[in-house]
């Protein structure tokens, strides 16, 4: 009993995302997915739920071979839990109507799906009032509501994308113990999460994804840190980079007002420094970088090289002498139809120099009149990373630079960013990924919705 | 390889788009020549240019706000209003002629302030928002000159009206240097501008980042709102010059002069999205769309169709220059 990818490649265009891949997920098991951003965890998922085909091979449940459509794949037993838990809610809707699935409604007869609802919901541990639209309640409790949804389509493969990751502690727990008890009762369960101590509680298999291949399939608990990591990344740990020293000089001091998490974060960086900010999604990273760089609704006052400073907008804080690399690379960092030349030339506009400063990034492409949605993830995000690279910035903040990248523009990256500590630029570099932090950092303070984890400033 | 064969299937289809709209404006000429011989003279060719200077202005304003990202459809009515501050500082005030294009001139930029303000400050969608302050300036008008057009000699308060159009104002929209109208001359001479302002300084450059994708603009460090303030600022200012050089073909302040110019400005701009094959609005690609429609619409009259059928070719157009620059954009998508 078990929905089973058999020799599966999946390719978009020329670039393939899985290759030759053959995995199972059985009734009654928990199975771990891991992969680095781009490992094609997402497209795995995808095709197990029908939402894409595969370029070659088959995909089959309990030995009989299907292609299905997502609807088909619901009918199935087939359900995902994505990530983006508001998208898959009608979160105006009173919670009762989120929980039954429509399919399964001939009559509307509100005291019928209401007792239906409850029922389901108790399964999952809530007791809730069900007349309440679902938007009223905290994501954990929405993430329950999904999955009793699940129940009630009769899911018999449950597919979660990162279910844990914006949870605290105690409500991953909790989650974590109905997965497994569901798991009892028969339901298939895929985890993708990056928590190794999630992976050894709960998972009877893990798989792991890299640059499309499956490179594990087995037990997680006799792996070691190093192993997980080689195993993600391709490289080993500890082949490190020669960080750059800090020197003593103070060149950032702030207190940074967050109006989203209503705190406030201190901190200090040095002159020649790499300061990672490690956090899962939603802990209030994007938030703090987005504050230094005047992006936030609040003036933020700082202190840069001695001199006390307003920013209140990003054209003052690149003046100050900011420079940023935004977290959604494609939305907020590339002009995607413009050429190379034009997005690396925003902000300086010197083109004498443009090919230098492209071929220290060891950036790969066929013309710099060539549109930047062309190019790899990788060299996109170089292609951002370039534009300020022109003249000398003090800080550079990079926020998640090396999500969706590949291996190698990772390391090309982490050099880069090394070469600018060298010449005594402080780097704040944000990651959710703490082996990649203490590759790349020479000191990496950890948030926590929006409040540092261990002490208060640094 | 996928991507290659897209590629190239875009170039094919930019240069049809590139040699189309030229191949058109010949075609159109050929044809129209052929079957009028009034059609290939002097005379209309000048009243061909006089009307393309008024459209291409508004035209021009109406590049810049796409350009932005924006889009400005208040101006028609801010050319309206132009010609009526233009004729009511002449023939109601008596004043000269600075007088008389500093008042619409302000009036342009006062209105490209209020369509800023309500896009930018208040961040409501712009094309919703510029319909809106269309409306409010024609009430505007409506209100100040009761619906009466202004014109020489007109009768005021029992006697007639104390000033008239001079000749001076007169010239811009009439005169000639030479065998060639003045209108002609301030044409290339603002497109020249505009096409060298935003290609080679570089708040021009920003206006086309601001467009490309404005939080990758804004996370450059440009100044994305003052940018747009340009571009509002910029398109009454244009559409305020259109006015002045309306005002000075007619001889009349006219509340609603401006209206069906509009459409003819936006078609221009949008077939300027196919003319260099780039799939985006740029100002020598404008010009040649207003060149386009102002043949066009001269040969049907002189066709004898009448004007109120010539909208329905005018929207015709309008459908495939959209068309166009659509396909454009979803081949790079």
């Amino acid at each position: 009993m078990m929905i089973r990818l058999e020799r599966v490649t999946k390719q978009y265009g020329d670039v393939t995302v899985l290759e030759d891949v053959t995995f199972g997920l059985r009734r009654g098991e928990v199975h771990g997915l891991l992969g680095l951003n781009g490992a094609g965890k997402s497209t795995l998922i995808k095709l197990l739920n029908g939402t894409t085909t595969p370029s070659s091979g088959s995909i089959s449940i309990d030995g009989e071979t299907v292609v299905f459509t997502p609807a088909e794949a619901i009918q199935r037993g087939v359900i995902t839990v994505s990530q983006e838990v508001d998208d898959a809610l009608y979160l105006d809707l009173p919670v009762y109507e989120n929980v039954v699935p429509w399919q399964t409604v001939k009559r509307i007869q509100p005291q019928d799906l209401k007792q239906r609802a409850t029922a389901y919901l108790k399964r999952v541990g809530l007791a809730i009032d069900v007349t309440k639209p679902s938007g009223h309640y905290p994501l954990s409790v929405k993430q329950r509501i999904l999955i009793a949804r699940a129940l009630a389509s009769e899911a018999t493969y449950l597919l979660l994308d990162e279910p844990t990751a914006a949870l605290s502690t105690e409500d991953a727990a909790a989650l974590l113990s109905l997965l497994q008890s569901l798991a009892e009762d028969g339901v298939g369960i895929l985890l993708i999460t990056h928590r190794s101590e999630e992976l050894s509680r709960v998972t009877t298999t893990t798989t792991f994804l890299r640059d499309g291949r499956l490179v594990y399939e087995g037990p997680f608990q006799p792996l070691s840190t190093e192993d997980v990591h080689t195993l993600l990344s391709g490289t080993v740990l500890g082949d490190a980079l020669e960080k750059a020293i800090p020197t003593a000089e103070v060149q950032l001091k702030a207190t940074l007002t967050l109006p989203a998490f209503g705190t406030e974060l201190s901190f200090t960086a040095y002159k020649g420094e790499v300061v990672g900010i490690g956090g899962v999604t939603g802990s209030g990273k994007t938030e703090l970088v987005e504050a230094l760089f005047g992006l936030s609704d609040k003036k933020q006052q700082i202190e840069l090289d001695g001199n006390v400073t307003t920013i209140h907008s990003p054209r003052q804080a690149v003046r100050a002498g900011f420079a940023f690399v935004p977290e959604e690379r494609r939305k907020q960092g590339l002009f995607l139809d413009d050429s190379i030349e034009r997005n690396a030339l925003v902000v300086e506009g010197e083109t004498g120099r443009l090919q230098r400063v492209l071929s220290s990034l060891r950036v790969k492409y066929a013309d710099v009149r060539q549109p930047v949605r062309e190019l790899s993830g990788g060299n996109q995000q170089k292609v951002v990373l370039s534009k300020w690279l022109f003249e000398d910035r003090d800080v550079y903040l990079l926020d998640e630079p090396t999500k969706g990248v590949d291996v190698t523009a990772k390391r090309d990256i982490y050099e880069l960013v090394t070469r600018l500590a060298k010449q005594g630029k402080t780097v704040i570099f944000t990651s959710s990924e703490a082996h990649e932090l203490e590759l790349v950092a020479n000191r990496t303070l950890w948030l926590d919705r929006g409040r540092w984890q261990q002490k208060g400033g640094a | 390889m996928a991507q290659l064969v897209l590629k190239q299937k875009a170039k094919r289809f930019t240069g049809i788009g590139q040699y189309g709209t030229l191949f058109a404006i010949v075609a159109l000429i050929a044809v129209f020549g052929v079957t009028n011989d009034q059609f290939l003279t002097y005379a209309n060719f000048s009243d061909i240019i006089k009307s393309v200077s008024i459209v291409s202005l508004l035209a021009l304003g109406v590049t810049f706000s796409l350009i932005v990202g924006g889009f400005d459809l208040s101006v028609g009515s801010t050319a309206s209003l132009a010609t009526v501050g233009a004729a009511a500082s002449l023939v109601l005030h008596s004043q000269e002629l600075l007088v008389a294009l500093l008042v619409p001139v302000v009036l342009g930029v006062l209105v490209g302030l209020l369509n800023a303000l309500v896009t930018i400050k208040f961040r409501l969608p712009d094309l919703l928002a510029t319909l809106a302050i269309m409306y409010v300036i024609n009430g505007v008008q409506l209100t100040y000159t009761k619906g009466f057009s202004i014109y020489d000699n007109m009768p005021i308060d029992g006697g007639t009206a104390p000033g008239r159009f001079i000749p001076s104002f007169l010239f811009i929209g009439q005169g000639s240097i030479g065998p060639v109208p003045f209108v002609a001359i301030l044409m290339i001479l603002f497109f020249a501008g505009a096409h060298l302002f935003l290609t080679y300084s570089k708040t021009g450059r920003e206006f086309y980042y601001v467009g490309s994708n404005v939080e990758a603009a804004r996370r450059s460090g440009i100044a994305v709102n003052r940018i747009k303030l340009y571009a509002y600022v910029l398109s009454g200012l244009f559409a305020a010059i259109g006015g002045i050089i309306l005002a000075s073909r007619i001889g009349t302040g006219q509340v609603s002069a401006g209206a069906p110019l509009l459409m003819d400005a936006v078609a221009a701009a949008y077939i300027g999205y196919a003319v260099f094959g780039t799939g985006r609005p740029n100002v020598v690609g404008t010009l040649i769309g207003a060149i386009l429609i102002g043949i066009l619409l001269n040969g049907l009259t002189m066709w004898d169709v009448p004007y109120y059928a010539q909208d329905i070719v005018k929207g015709a157009i309008l459908i495939v220059a959209l068309g166009l620059s659509y396909i454009q954009k979803k081949q790079f998508a």
